[in-house]
């Protein structure tokens, strides 16, 4: 297998990542969680192809409110399996949030074997049916005892 | 970070509020649903009023038949700021509505009326405003009760001559200059909507409520220098540039946020103070005109 430092993977690299990362989810869905050791030993790659979805996002928020930085996309995938009992994602991309339905979203994952996961990500957010909206503008706060200067 | 639409409501306050020569008097109205906050953003400035301009005086219109808002600012403000103003002649009484409608006394300050004839021998009571301006006290609320809401058209025509800062707070603009109206009344509304130009010039500060703008008269919104939409407001294609997916955006929960809108301009304002009603005050002003 052809090393690389760039972060744009070749096709083979996308379907040995694919490979890696179904054998990632399939064994997140035989145990729930998953050791330091097992963590340790995922395939490098998958790793990779986790980390440029990372450049493309780097903050994502649950729908109850939680926000999470995301430092490694690594980091990001396995929460976001953790999350999987919430039905919706929220991900900030280019200053507008989508919602992305984390069902739909494994769906991809598991359907396109050539997808990779932010291909993946890409489906899931082109059938959000969540218009993309914009950050909420803040209002001037008055009460009766403040002077407006 | 400040957005611009803050930034514009805060500018756009200091317009509505503030007391400049340059600027002058305002005409307001605040449009928004059932519940939507409008009272509470009324008193609100009602208070601001009392508190940084004590000397100046502010009266306000309450409606008949239904549970005088004015308790409310109780929450905020102590009893002895509420000064009831109430014509005499005009048959109005206050009623305890958790009480079988007992009358009650809310000691209010008579002021003068002079009886008029008609040809048909009805005799009717004009307000001698003299006497009620005179009467109204300075830092209190004085809310005046004609036991005839259209008068208040003729109140403030009355103000523009007296050439202090004054500031009226009508709840309820429709029943006051009501939309629809024929003969008589037609003229009187057209004559109060030709003076409501002249509301800035004469340093008069007008903040009125309504449900929707279009149940006063047309000729009087179109007189209206700033327009204030809360949750459930309907837009003013012709008036603001606020639209309706705009409003329908706005919050309720925690704090009312609302748009203020004026020249082509507008901004968010979040509105921080909440009045709600305070027990052992389920009063109303009876008029028997309610039932004309």
């Amino acid at each position: 297998m052809k090393k690389t430092q760039q972060v744009r993977l070749t096709h083979e690299d996308t379907i040995v990542s694919q490979h890696n990362l179904s054998l990632l989810l399939q064994q997140k869905i035989k145990s729930p969680v998953l050791s330091e050791k097992q963590k340790q030993e995922l395939p490098s790659l998958t790793a990779k192809a986790l980390l440029s979805f990372g450049a493309m996002n780097d903050e994502m928020f649950l729908t109850d409110g939680g926000i999470l930085n995301l430092g490694s996309l690594h980091t990001a995938i396995l929460r976001m399996i953790d999350w999987a009992k919430a039905p919706e994602i929220v991900v900030k991309q280019r200053g507008l949030y989508f919602k992305v339905d984390i069902s739909k979203l494994w769906q991809h994952l598991y359907n396109r074997c050539l997808d990779w996961f932010p291909l993946a990500l890409g489906e899931a957010l082109r059938h959000s049916r969540e218009m993309p909206k914009r950050e909420e503008s803040t209002g001037f706060d008055f009460s009766y005892d403040k002077k407006i200067q | 970070m400040v957005s611009k639409s803050e930034i514009e409501g805060g500018n756009l306050l200091h317009q509505l509020l503030g007391q400049t020569q340059d600027f002058g008097g305002a005409f307001s109205c605040i449009t928004g649903g059932m519940g939507g906050g409008k009272t509470s953003a009324m008193f609100s400035w009602m208070i601001y009023t009392l508190i940084h301009y004590p000397k100046q005086k502010i009266f306000f219109s309450e409606t008949y038949g239904a549970p005088l808002q004015s308790f409310k600012l109780l929450s905020k403000i102590p009893k002895d700021k509420l000064h009831f103003l109430v014509m005499e002649n005009s048959n109005v009484t206050f009623r305890d509505r958790s009480n079988h409608l007992k009358e009650v006394d809310l000691n209010p300050t008579y002021f003068n009326s002079t009886p008029k004839e008609d040809d048909e021998g009805n005799v009717t009571y004009s307000p001698d405003l003299n006497d009620l301006y005179e009467k109204a006290q300075l830092g209190k609320i004085n809310i005046v009760f004609f036991g005839n809401r259209l008068l208040w058209m003729d109140f403030m025509r009355y103000l523009r001559h007296t050439g202090d800062w004054n500031h009226i707070y009508i709840d309820e603009l429709g029943e006051i200059a009501p939309a629809g109206t024929s003969g008589a009344n037609w003229k009187r509304v057209g004559a109060f909507a030709n003076f409501a130009k002249d509301i800035r010039k004469c340093m008069i500060k007008v903040t009125c409520n309504t449900q929707a703008v279009r149940d006063s008269d047309y000729r009087v919104w179109d007189k209206f220098m700033f327009l204030i939409f809360l949750p459930g407001a309907m837009k003013d294609e012709k008036h603001s540039r606020v639209s309706q997916g705009a409003i329908d955006n706005l919050r309720a929960d925690p704090y009312n946020q609302a748009y203020i809108s004026s020249k082509g301009k507008f901004g968010k304002i979040v509105f921080k103070d909440v009045f709600a009603p305070v027990k052992g005050y389920n009063i109303e002003a009876y008029t028997p005109r309610d039932f004309e």
